[in-house]
């Protein structure tokens, strides 16, 4: 009799559990602050804003390219005439692998950078954004969420620098991918290969590990291992390609990550690539 | 002592070509006879790919508690889907890889009750718990589409449609790669599109 109770008892306590994660509030497993690296702006200035991220524990959110699923974290913007919202700057995201599979994302707090222009001509004494965030937050499980935040800058004669963000934005600046518009690379694809080829100098002596991240789903085969070899003056780095690609893509995006700070003087371990496929 | 040596390396040999055969001549590719497979359905009925021969396979990876298949299931668009092309002689497989203890394996009566709740109309709901099946096709998702033609052979792979969500609102502003594909095979054509990036959760394998 004692074991039966025992049983039950069991059983539903895990049924609670079971339950319990099915119902789990998406919009609740990601914490969302916006900050803007300016207090007061002028009329023809860009500000950034930071959209700071905090999956809750063992959860991860998604880079721009999710990798073999998962969906990317989006923010989708409403603004006045006369403001524009440019391209996100992103941190370096983890890449986390699976059943020979792999996913780009963030398990950690992370940021998402938007520049906005101000035009020149705008005039009003604020500039109010409205902004939706949206991720899938996931673990074994997946959930969608969102969070509406509505955020107001002002406007003024003078721009007045927001100090509080001074070491948060140095933090993000060293932990996105550096774009640096003389660093080149050729890249070609032999039979199911694509394969980046550089000079030696332009990488730091001391990364031993280098993969390639793209900026976009479907290309490249993600969890396979990636091969770095070092010639003489050349180094090259061999991506397999995904055997389900829809073509062979012309022009190439993503992001070198690196074990260590990728290039010399700088403290990023990753940078932006893009290139046309000879 | 020779023979033996020469023996052991033939058998060696065999060995590696065997190996080397069974990965690369088992995995799914555009074009090519879909690979074989053989799968219990949930009322333990064994299904053999190769028994379909001369018909229309759509093969969907399935988890009935990712939020995306639960975007096509809510809206009806899957059962729709399936209804509308099994009417039209279309074998539609349902494969769930996901394995015992991880999202979306259930036992049999929940099995039933999903599908009964949700009014599904696949022809079948197979089981691949120990992910072989999947893994032989890659499939990557839930939903990940796949159709075989008539011949057996594999002639479209991925998403289902082109708003990667899990909105339901965005079903009826999507393309339909599926329906695109299995209108076009009916009528005796090729599908324009044969492969597509597909979304949505990560097929809940064993490793």
């Amino acid at each position: 009799m004692k074991k039966s109770i025992l049983i039950i008892y069991i059983i539903s306590i895990f049924n609670i559990f079971h339950v319990n994660a099915q119902n789990v509030d998406g919009n609740k497993l990601v914490s969302v602050n916006i900050y803007s690296d300016f207090l007061q702006a002028i009329p023809g200035l860009d500000i950034n804003l930071f959209f700071v991220l905090k999956p809750e524990k063992k959860w991860h959110i998604y880079w721009e390219n999710p990798g073999d699923a998962g969906l990317p974290t989006e923010v989708i913007f409403e603004l006045p005439d006369g403001v524009t919202v440019m391209e996100p700057e992103w941190e370096t995201p983890q890449k986390i692998l699976f059943a020979g599979m792999a996913n780009y994302g963030y398990e950690n707090e992370t940021t998402i950078m938007y520049p906005l222009r101000i035009d020149r001509n705008f005039k009003g004494n604020e500039i109010k954004v409205k902004a939706t965030v949206k991720w899938l937050a996931c673990k074994e499980e997946c959930v969608p969420g969102s969070k509406k935040i509505e955020f107001t800058v002002k406007l003024g004669k003078v721009p007045e620098y927001n100090e509080d963000m001074v070491i948060p934005k140095s933090k993000f600046l060293k932990n996105r991918s550096l774009r640096l518009p003389n660093f080149g690379c050729k890249s070609s694809i032999n039979e199911n290969k694509l394969i980046f080829e550089f000079d030696k100098d332009l990488i730091s002596k001391d990364v031993k590990k280098l993969e390639f991240y793209p900026s976009g789903q479907g290309f490249i085969n993600n969890g396979a291992k990636q091969i770095l070899k070092n010639g003489k003056k050349k180094v090259f780095l061999e991506v397999e390609l995904d055997k389900f690609r829809e073509g062979n893509p012309k022009e190439i995006k993503g992001i070198f990550v690196a074990d260590k700070p990728i290039i010399h003087g700088f403290d990023n371990y990753s940078i932006n690539i893009e290139t046309t496929i000879h | 002592m020779k023979r033996l040596i020469v023996f052991l390396g033939l058998l060696v040999l065999c060995g590696i070509t065997l190996n080397v055969n069974a990965q690369t001549q088992g995995a799914a590719e555009i074009g090519k006879p879909a690979p074989d497979f053989q799968l219990r359905d949930v009322n333990g009925k064994i299904h053999n790919l190769q028994d379909y021969r001369g018909k229309t396979v759509v093969l969907e990876w399935i988890n009935f508690d990712c939020p995306f298949v639960v975007k096509h299931y809510s809206s009806n668009n899957m059962q729709n889907l399936q209804q509308e092309y099994v009417e039209k002689g279309v074998i539609w497989l349902a494969v769930c890889s996901s394995a015992p203890g991880k999202q979306g394996h259930f036992e049999k009566s929940e099995i039933l009750k999903r599908i009964s709740d949700s009014k599904a109309k696949m022809s079948a709901y197979l089981i691949d718990e120990d992910g072989v099946t999947g893994k032989l096709y890659g499939a990557k998702t839930t939903p990940h589409m796949y159709i075989i033609n008539n011949d057996g052979n594999l002639v479209y792979q991925g998403a289902i449609d082109d708003i990667k969500s899990t909105d339901v609102e965005d079903i009826k502003k999507s393309k339909n790669y599926v329906k695109n594909a299995l209108d076009l095979l009916l009528n005796g054509r090729e599908a324009v599109t044969s492969t597509t990036t597909p979304y949505g959760c990560s097929v809940k394998y064993k490793n």
